[in-house]
């Protein structure tokens, strides 16, 4: 898999270095373990790979990162090609395993009532706790048309017993 | 001021990414995102020395996974949680096993029989409820080393429990004796199987032999293994 056209060894490996653990962490939090987790780095750079003509013509490449991030764990989940484990190791680290739980409470509930664009949305702001013109970024959409779909995003929200 | 860093600038600026310079001219005279920045670069680092990550990088970059400091290996236990996305009646219906063997099943060979099983408050178990806090057991019928592996039969993966490496530790002495730290049980079904042999082994042969035991087929002479089922309820 180190195919990748126009991309030389140093150079895959600086994308690696760079975005692995910032792929690993959003996805270990989406995902909920650690082999699912690893299952969407490696997809995520599957795609990087394929498509770095225009991951390089980001001028926010980690904009990138993270949509392309929710839209591989979204897809391995809606796939169901998650993995039935039964006992795991009492956290050693308690911050991303927190995380995670809440995360995962928070996905189920928002399964249920929003759509994927929705929750994609959700997501980011709520999960990944970024700001509205960074999630207009990371969706190339303008700030107006973002504004637009969180405040619909929250009315439906109260509607449901509120977001965080 | 402006407003701290989000997550996003914090990554970004963690990692040199291109970012943006209202985010750097923040960055510049902000101690605690300078804080954040720093951990998260620390955390970035820990994560790669990772063996996860090694084999990560060997898989996409075809390199030789590089040999990691054994501190380092033991500090990324590996962590398996079932998605509670899913409903949860199907991530426990899904993957059944049959009920569990009360008395640790196919230890074999001769010196005694090898054992596996799970302690729940002290007594072995084959059910628990999720979120209750188990151990694992052995039996090591005088061999001297173990490796505890978690066997998920849904997707037939197999993964290193104690050490988390999957190499192989001192088994404790005893009829029926915990190892490793306490396990959270989760939604799904697992079996926890556990190899034991006299003298130092590669992981690869380690896990050939866990394999092997799982598969029902014959187990290299150097090595004995034992397993058992855990049936999880709900909560
Ligand atoms: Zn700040």
């Amino acid at each position: 898999m180190a195919e990748a056209p126009g991309l030389d060894k140093p150079a895959l490996e600086a994308l690696f270095t760079r975005y692995t653990p910032v792929i690993y962490r959003r996805a270990r939090v989406l995902m909920g373990n650690d082999a699912d987790a690893w299952d969407a780095v490696q997809e995520v750079f599957e795609r990087m790979w394929h498509h770095h003509e225009g991951f390089r013509g980001e001028a926010r490449p980690m904009t990138w990162v993270y949509r392309i991030t929710t839209n591989v764990c979204f897809n391995l989940l809606r796939g169901k090609k998650v993995r039935q484990a039964a006992l795991r190791p009492v956290a050693d680290e308690p911050t991303i395993d927190a995380a995670s739980a809440e995360a995962r409470e928070l996905l189920s509930k928002w399964a249920a009532h929003l759509d994927e664009r929705e929750q994609t949305v959700a997501t980011l702001l709520y999960i990944d706790g970024l700001t509205q013109e960074e999630v207009a970024d990371v969706l190339g959409l303008s700030r107006k048309t973002i504004g637009r779909e969180v405040d619909a995003l929250r009315k439906k929200a109260e509607a449901l017993g509120g977001l965080p | 001021m402006s407003e701290h860093l989000s997550s996003l600038a914090l990554d970004e600026a963690a990692t040199g990414a291109p970012f943006e310079a209202a985010d750097r001219d923040h960055l510049a005279g902000c101690a605690q995102c300078q804080t954040a920045v720093q951990e998260r670069q620390a955390l970035n680092a820990r994560l790669l020395a990772t063996p996860q990550a090694q084999a990560m990088r060997a898989r996409l970059l075809g390199r030789p996974v590089q040999q990691q400091p054994a501190a380092v290996a033991r500090a990324t236990l590996v962590r398996r949680v079932v998605l509670t996305a899913l409903p949860l009646a199907a991530a426990i219906g899904l993957f059944f096993t049959a009920g569990f063997q009360a008395r640790p099943d196919d230890g074999d060979r001769i010196k005694g029989s090898v054992s596996v099983g799970v302690l729940l408050d002290g007594r072995l178990t084959g059910r628990a409820k999720v979120g209750a806090k188990v151990t694992v057991a052995v039996g090591a019928a005088g061999h001297g080393l173990v490796s505890v592996f978690a066997f998920d039969p849904a997707s037939s993966s197999l993964e290193p429990l104690f050490p988390s490496d999957g190499s192989l530790t001192a088994a404790p002495k005893g009829a029926s004796a915990p190892v490793g730290a306490p396990l959270e049980v989760t939604p799904g079904t697992t079996r926890v199987v556990a190899v034991f042999a006299d003298s130092p082994a590669a992981p690869e042969a380690i896990r050939a032999a866990a394999l092997a035991h799982v598969r029902g087929q014959p187990l290299p002479p150097t090595f004995w293994a034992a397993s058992a089922s855990l049936e999880v309820e709900p909560k």
